[in-house]
């Protein structure tokens, strides 16, 4: 995906001018890599943005005819009119690994949700340090064997090659909350028996 | 009904500049997928939280899971009907949680869109402020 911009000028007054203009106030910046202030096309960004997906390349074209591979590090939206504030780009470069959240996608129907039992996702992202070849879009989960109780934790992940997590390993990613049938039978069973020591 | 268990004092004055601006903390949607942002600003009460959330349940049949993301903190006291002025403030009659523009006051996850968006379409016209309903998205 090519994405086309040009320097700006740095300053609030500037950036609020280019907003009412349209346009999208930007960043790039990179290891060993002066850092360049860009102005970008909001509708041409949101399209680009729209058919690619987090984590994805973009090669980011300039004005000037310097062209970089680069990945969306961070993006400002505004909290009420959920419009592009401005945007960060972190410039590629081979061989050195980057830190970059990925997002977590559960696959099929769980066994336990099946049951009764809720899926409950506390973490929707790992943050991962991997280098730029080997940056992953998603991390698949399969939870169609998870049951009742079952929790899946960031140290069961698979990770792909070159991709290490950086998160606090222990973290919770996916359970499996609500009563075992056991469980169930248990609490029923007691219940019946505070009754019937109630009645005598 | 929600409200605080303790307060450092029983009575505040009303913070009218508290109002003001947007709300930048509170902006995101932090555990579901869909939640329902202010649009307008005003003052909610503990008495629309809770129908409001009534009326998602309602919808939802207990499936999904429900966050309330705002907090009735705060007392506004009324003088009885027919009271001359003066011999102290009021009693507490109710209690209210500021709401500035952008803030997320519920969040719903496991259900579909078509219906977390009628439960959010119920439970806004509870409340006197314009709501909007908000999507996670891959790049918030």
């Amino acid at each position: 995906m090519i994405i086309t911009a040009k320097e700006r000028e740095v300053g609030t007054k500037v950036s609020r001018r280019m907003r009412r203009n349209g346009k999208v106030p930007g960043v790039v910046y990179g290891i060993d890599f002066e850092n360049k202030h860009i102005e970008l096309d909001k509708s041409q960004l949101l399209a680009g943005l729209r058919k690619s997906r987090r984590n994805d390349r973009f090669e980011l074209k300039l004005e000037s005819g310097e062209s970089y591979n680069v990945v969306v590090k961070s993006i400002q939206w505004h909290p009420v009119t959920d419009d592009i504030v401005h945007i960060d780009f972190y410039k590629l470069t081979e061989g050195k690994p980057i830190t970059v959240d990925i997002p977590i996608k559960l696959t099929g129907e769980a066994k336990g949700v099946k049951l009764g039992g809720d899926l409950y996702q506390p973490r929707k992202r790992i943050t991962v340090i991997a280098l730029p070849e080997a940056i992953p879009n998603e991390i698949v989960v399969d939870i169609s064997d998870m049951n009742i109780g079952d929790v899946l934790h960031v140290f069961d992940l698979d990770m792909p090659k070159g991709v290490e997590v950086k998160s606090t390993k222990n973290f919770t990613l996916v359970a499996i909350l609500g009563k075992t049938q056991e469980e169930e039978e248990t609490e029923e069973e007691t219940e019946e028996e505070e009754e019937t020591e109630e009645e005598q | 009904m929600l409200m605080p268990k303790r307060t450092k004092y029983r009575k505040y004055q009303r913070n009218r500049s508290g109002i003001k601006g947007t709300s930048y903390r509170g902006s995101k949607l932090a555990f579901g997928d869909y939640g329902m942002k202010a649009v307008g600003r005003g003052e909610v009460t503990n008495r629309q939280i809770e129908a409001a959330r009534v009326a998602i349940n309602r919808v939802l049949k207990h499936q999904g899971k429900i966050w309330i993301r705002i907090f009735p903190d705060f007392p506004l006291t009324k003088k009885p009907a027919e009271t001359r002025m003066g011999k102290g403030k009021g009693s507490i009659e109710q209690w209210v949680a500021i709401v500035k523009p952008g803030r997320i006051l519920y969040e719903v996850s496991g259900v579909s869109e078509e219906v977390a968006s009628k439960a959010f379409t119920l439970a806004a016209q509870k409340f006197n402020i314009e709501m909007k309903i908000v999507k996670r998205s891959e790049w918030a």
